[in-house]
């Protein structure tokens, strides 16, 4: 089933950018270009997720957001923003987004994102016990991990890692969702300090003669998965 | 706050010795003024008596001299005139003296002597003023004045005006006292307002009393100054996230682009060239993040996210974060953190710095990484310490600009804002950063007030 999206933004390049790649991906996207226009749309309550640009003329996107969930309107909200700053960030968060996301974004983060926030919105919180990906296997009761016959000894932050990329595995993950999900911080480290945890990781998961099931994806991240 | 008092103290102390100086000024004059006039006036007495003698004397001889002397005596109401005439051979024509007093010569200025009158009973020494003449001929006189009264009036004075003395001490203290507490609590306001404000809380202004005298004044001036600063940082932070803006969205639709032709590219070359071109946009927009952060971390944006971050854990993050990348250069990361004690900060700031602190560090050819957190008199030390080559002292404050970069480093990738960076978080914390000699290498040490600090 396809997944309608409303797209509020002001840019048209970033708006046709965004609009495009998501049609690629098989989404439904009705656009708005400015704060008034995207209310309207969203009080239709037939989206499954709103991407909201915070600075929009007329009606600023936070005002936006405000007034849908003062109208108990509960679609997910992901907030595109020129304000990185942390404590933007965190006024975003709490006037009720699901996630934000500083511009520039590339469209791998904000495509992973979208579909974080409309899977947790339509499937709601499912204990799970257990994660494969392949012969890969994690137990998240005992922390074991093996692969085929193998058990593999990982530190507590590298099963952390595992444990986030499982749970988004063959989706595209940035260095920056790894940061904010396995180490919560929010800032841009900068480094390559990421790519160092996960070639650790990756030389304990893909051992010689395994298919590798840690993918590097140009210009983006990483994804895990069983398919090149 | 100690040398604040220490001042109004030493204020209050001034004004109670001016005060006790004025009064003993004023009464040493009125003591002085008193005794003079007092002793004046017999003197007078004593003087006029002695002329109007003289002139008797000399007008109508020593008989009707002598007479003129006992018609005085018998006619002085209070009874205090002292006189005698003697004959030039010495004999005693008239007065109230048996003789000449021992000591006192034939034309004295006015002095005193304990002397007795023969018309007295009891024949007491009394405290006399007196004066003497000679004539042509030899005769002689001598007048005075009793000035026991002068003197009993002057002790009473002298009493009186301690007594004065001691009432003073108490009130020009009550009075010292009063005024220190009045400017104490006039200054109070004025600098609980300004301690207030450079805490983040920039809507705090000093309240008026109204009465327009100088204390007002000064706070009507400090805050006219402060809505000028609430105004600037204002503006500041409209340019900045103007600034964001603009040009983060051409940078969004420039990686955009190099995205989609990334995507599409099916040559390894135009591939690789693609992604060299994202990684630099990428940097670009970095070094405008870093910048954009420092500028509003230096106009005080943000302490309203202040909350309490557990030190020992934050600096145990960032060793196990970047533990991997030392491993692979050789080098090891340890930590050193008081247990149990967190400081009141934004915790997204501080992690950037220290991300920024050890990528530094290990750039720079530290083998060895000292993180620590400690407090030590009334501050809260959070340090990186390598033992690279270190910054020489001349050369520090220059580090810490923005966008410098030492010549020796400059072959290495950076943006040259991770010590500028962390001068100004440490600013917004109400701190300092400080550069010193880790012997050997460098140490930073961001230097937070104790104000900063929860115990748990």
């Amino acid at each position: 089933m396809s997944h309608k999206i409303l797209l509020v933004e002001d840019d048209a390049t970033t708006a046709d950018y965004i609009a495009r790649g998501l049609t690629e991906e098989g989404f439904t996207v009705d656009r708005a270009s400015d704060g008034r226009d995207g209310l309207f749309l969203a009080t239709g309550r037939t989206h499954d997720a709103i991407i909201l640009d915070r600075m929009l003329p007329g009606m600023d996107g936070m005002a936006v957001l405000a007034a849908l969930r003062a109208a108990a309107i509960e679609t997910p909200v992901i907030i595109l923003s020129a304000l990185a700053a942390a404590e933007d960030r965190v006024a975003g968060l709490t006037t009720g987004s699901d996630d934000y996301l500083a511009k520039p974004f590339s469209f791998a983060e904000l495509l992973a994102r979208l579909r974080l926030i409309i899977r947790r919105r339509t499937a709601g919180p499912v204990p799970e016990t257990r994660l494969t990906c392949g012969d890969l296997k994690i137990d998240l009761l005992s922390r074991r991990v093996t692969r085929g016959g193998r058990t593999i000894e990982l530190q507590p932050r590298e099963f952390r890692l595992l444990d986030f990329l499982m749970r988004h595995q063959g989706e595209v993950v940035t260095r920056t969702m790894l940061l904010e999900g396995v180490w919560d911080y929010h800032f841009d480290p900068g480094t390559n300090v990421i790519d160092v945890h996960i070639s650790k990781l990756r030389r304990k998961i893909d051992e010689e003669g395994e298919a590798p099931l840690i993918h590097t994806v140009r210009g983006a991240g990483y994804r895990l998965g069983d398919q090149g | 706050m100690r040398r604040f008092h220490s001042v109004i103290w030493r204020f209050a102390i001034l004004v109670f010795l001016m005060q006790i100086a004025c009064v003993l000024v004023a009464l040493a004059a009125v003591h002085q003024f008193t005794s003079r006039s007092m002793a004046h006036a017999s003197r007078e007495v004593a003087v006029g008596l002695r002329d109007d003698i003289a002139a008797t004397y000399a007008a109508a001889g020593s008989a009707a001299a002598g007479a003129t002397v006992r018609s005085r005596i018998a006619s002085d109401p209070s009874g205090n005139s002292v006189i005698l005439l003697l004959s030039p051979d010495g004999r005693k024509i008239a007065g109230n003296l048996d003789h000449w007093p021992a000591g006192t010569g034939s034309s004295e200025t006015w002095h005193r002597a304990r002397l007795v009158r023969n018309d007295r009973k009891g024949r007491a020494r009394e405290e006399i003023g007196i004066v003497a003449a000679r004539f042509p001929d030899g005769a002689r006189l001598m007048t005075g004045h009793v000035v026991e009264d002068d003197l009993r009036i002057g002790g009473f004075l002298q009493t009186a005006l301690i007594g004065a003395v001691l009432l003073a001490v108490p009130l020009a203290g009550g009075a010292a006292w009063l005024s220190a507490a009045i400017i104490k609590r006039r200054l109070k306001s004025v600098i609980d307002t300004a301690a207030a404000v450079s805490t983040g809380e920039m809507e705090r202004r000093i309240a008026l009393t109204g009465s327009g005298d100088m204390f007002d004044a000064l706070g009507r001036a400090i805050n006219a100054m402060l809505d000028q600063i609430t105004r600037l940082v204002g503006e500041l932070r409209l340019v900045t996230d103007g600034l964001a803006h603009d040009l983060r969205s051409p940078l969004t639709r420039q990686r955009a682009v190099i995205e989609s032709a990334l995507k599409s590219s099916r040559d390894e070359n135009t591939g690789a060239v693609l992604e060299s071109v994202l990684e630099e946009s990428d940097t670009l927009l970095r070094m405008l993040n870093t910048a954009l952060v420092i500028s509003r971390a230096e106009a005080g944006i943000g302490r309203d996210s202040f909350a309490a971050v557990d030190a020992g854990a934050l600096l145990r993050d960032f060793q196990e974060m970047y533990g991997v990348i030392a491993e692979e250069k050789g080098a090891t990361i340890t930590v050193d953190a008081e247990p149990a004690f967190s400081i009141r900060a934004q915790r997204e700031l501080i992690g950037q710095v220290l991300s920024n602190l050890i990528d530094n560090a290990l750039k720079y050819g530290g083998t060895h990484i000292r993180l620590s957190a400690r407090r030590e008199s009334g501050r809260i030390l959070v340090s990186v310490a390598d033992n690279g080559p270190g910054i020489a002292e001349d050369r520090r404050e220059e580090a810490l600009r923005r966008f410098a970069r030492l010549d020796a480093s400059r072959h290495i990738a950076g943006a040259g804002l991770g010590l500028s960076l962390a001068a100004a978080v440490a600013r917004l914390h109400g701190g300092t950063l400080v550069l010193s000699d880790a012997g050997p290498g460098l140490l930073v040490t961001l230097v937070l007030p104790e104000s900063s600090a929860r115990a748990e």
